[in-house]
């Protein structure tokens, strides 16, 4: 029983830090509950579609896909379009996000190529791959578009007459998803069009797990020899686990921006994935292990950690700025942290297991889990 | 086997490519302006009522007197606009336009519609004035005539 407890404990451990850490800051910062709800309710709305979409590579033994800002960029390319071509509302952000859907998917094509090559060092390779296509995402906005690609809108262009501006109003679909449909409650208001394409992408989600694709990537995620002698082709259904998580990541970071209503040219991409990542790690996953409920507890900790500490910094000590020094420490301190433990985990996981083999105790903590999502 | 995953997938994009031209032509913003400048066809001159109040899609676009222009934005293909003469000069009119998609900016002549002409005549692209090469840097330069012809 208290070795069950020290296990759930050991499990949970960086969502009880969190926990632990907001229940003290909140009253600190001495921010109205409600402002705090409504606050946390936009955000979920906003980001919840981008963590989403890093499930399936965790499912299929790729790690965290920091490769996602591929995916953002080509996300980026739609809004720019459609905002050149004044295509407004709903309509424009299903424009975007069908522009963009062969971008994304090209990218993530290349992305699963290069991964493929890198077996066991995804995440770091994936990292790096962001940076390179970075490089060449900027050549296309910087350069070709209105030298290359037509732009019509003056406004948008840099005033050399090609380039797009640093950054882009996106006026004509603003928040258009979040207000096609919204529900007041208690005062608090839903963007409850959002929520249903969040609730659609779940369901998804947890149907991709039953087909037969879905069990080849939880199988190739348990142990790719093993896949490979089931006759699994376990590179084609890696590059399929990170073709979708970029096209998903591409109509999440659509869904983000949307959102906001301002798209900041060349930083918003950059973020995104460790942002996302960062949330999805504070909800309690691990670079194996993710589900939908970890999507859900990471963004609603993240962002309340997100809004409060500030507020709190500036409260206890006088200065903001600690707060917002402190949440960026969190956020990059809790990625290198669950890395760590995991990699700590599973050097335990192994020196246990030939601990058994050798007729010693059986492994504390069990046999690494596989992807689950 | 082949063939027929072929012609699926075409189907598949063709679908896809036809869902994409459809939201683009409901989701096309438009930058309307409703414009009461006098008209010149061939001999006649047509020009709107003192003073009017226009409607685009039945929501009030302001009162406009003569020789002025008032922005409304609008998205998708076809919208009504009503004018009603508010200083006794002629009827109320409407006209259920269509709006070509590939024009953002289109300036709608409140005296062409008045007078029933045809709509190529009363939706016209909008055409920034060329910059004079006698005009100063930064200088802003009224434009007094009220008289804008239109091409028949």
């Amino acid at each position: 029983m208290k070795s069950k407890l020290r296990l759930l404990l050991i499990d949970n451990a960086v969502v009880l830090l969190f926990v632990a850490i907001i229940a003290v800051a909140i009253p600190i910062s001495a921010m109205p509950l409600k402002y705090l709800a409504q606050e946390i309710l936009t955000r979920l709305g906003r980001n919840a579609f981008l963590v989403l979409a890093l499930l399936l590579p965790v499912m299929a033994g790729m790690g965290l896909n920091f490769g996602m800002v591929l995916g953002a960029m080509a996300g980026q390319i739609g809004l720019i379009l459609v905002t050149d071509w004044n295509v407004v509302g709903i309509s424009g952000v299903m424009l975007a996000a069908i522009i963009s859907t062969p971008v994304a998917l090209g990218l993530g094509w290349v992305c699963g190529q290069v991964l493929n090559r890198a077996k066991g060092r995804e995440m770091v390779t994936g990292y790096i791959l962001g940076f390179f296509m970075n490089g060449i995402y900027q050549l296309l906005v910087l350069y070709a578009m209105g030298m290359l690609i037509p732009i019509a809108t003056p406004g948008i262009l840099l005033s050399r007459g090609y380039g797009i501006r640093n950054m882009v109003d996106l006026i004509g679909v603003r928040q258009s998803l979040d207000k096609l449909l919204v529900v007041t409650v208690a005062g608090l208001k839903l963007p409850v069009a959002t929520y249903l394409v969040i609730a659609a992408m779940c369901a998804f989600i947890v149907w991709f797990r039953g087909t037969k694709l879905g069990q080849d990537m939880r199988a190739v995620g348990q142990d790719r020899a093993v896949a490979t002698a089931s006759g699994i082709p376990v590179e084609r259904t890696r590059i399929m686990a990170i073709m979708i998580s970029t096209l998903l990541a591409c109509y999440g970071q659509i869904i983000f921006l949307q959102n906001l209503g301002t798209l900041n040219t060349y930083n918003s991409h950059e973020q995104t994935g460790m942002f996302s990542i960062a949330a999805l790690l504070i909800g309690g996953a691990s670079v194996s292990r993710a589900s939908i409920p970890n999507v859900i507890a990471g963004v609603v900790l993240f962002h309340l950690m997100f809004v409060v500490s500030p507020i709190a910094g500036k409260n206890l000590i006088g200065s903001a700025q600690l707060g917002e020094f402190f949440r960026q420490f969190i956020s990059y301190g809790i990625i290198a942290v669950s890395l760590v433990l995991f990699s700590w985990k599973r050097k335990a996981d192994v020196a246990a297991s030939r601990e058994a083999l050798r007729g010693g105790s059986a492994p504390a903590s069990g046999p690494s889990k596989g992807g689950r999502a | 086997m082949i063939r027929r995953r072929l012609v699926a997938r075409s189907i598949l994009a063709a679908s896809i490519a036809a869902l994409a031209v459809l939201l683009f032509v409901r989701g096309k913003g438009h930058i309307l302006y409703l414009d009461t400048n006098a008209v010149e066809l061939g001999e006649r001159r047509l020009r709107a009522p003192e003073l009017s109040a226009v409607f685009v899609d039945g929501k009030d676009a302001g009162e406009m007197g003569r020789a002025e222009r008032v922005i409304a934005e609008v998205a998708g293909p076809r919208h009504e606009i009503r004018v009603e003469p508010l200083s006794g000069e002629g009827e109320a009119a409407a006209r259920s336009l269509k709006l070509p998609a590939a024009w953002t900016e289109i300036v709608i002549s409140i005296p062409a519609l008045l007078a029933g002409e045809a709509d190529e005549l009363v939706v016209t692209r909008f055409a920034a004035p060329p910059e004079s090469a006698e005009s100063e840097p930064n200088s802003f330069q009224q434009d007094e005539s009220e008289v804008i012809p239109l091409a028949q």
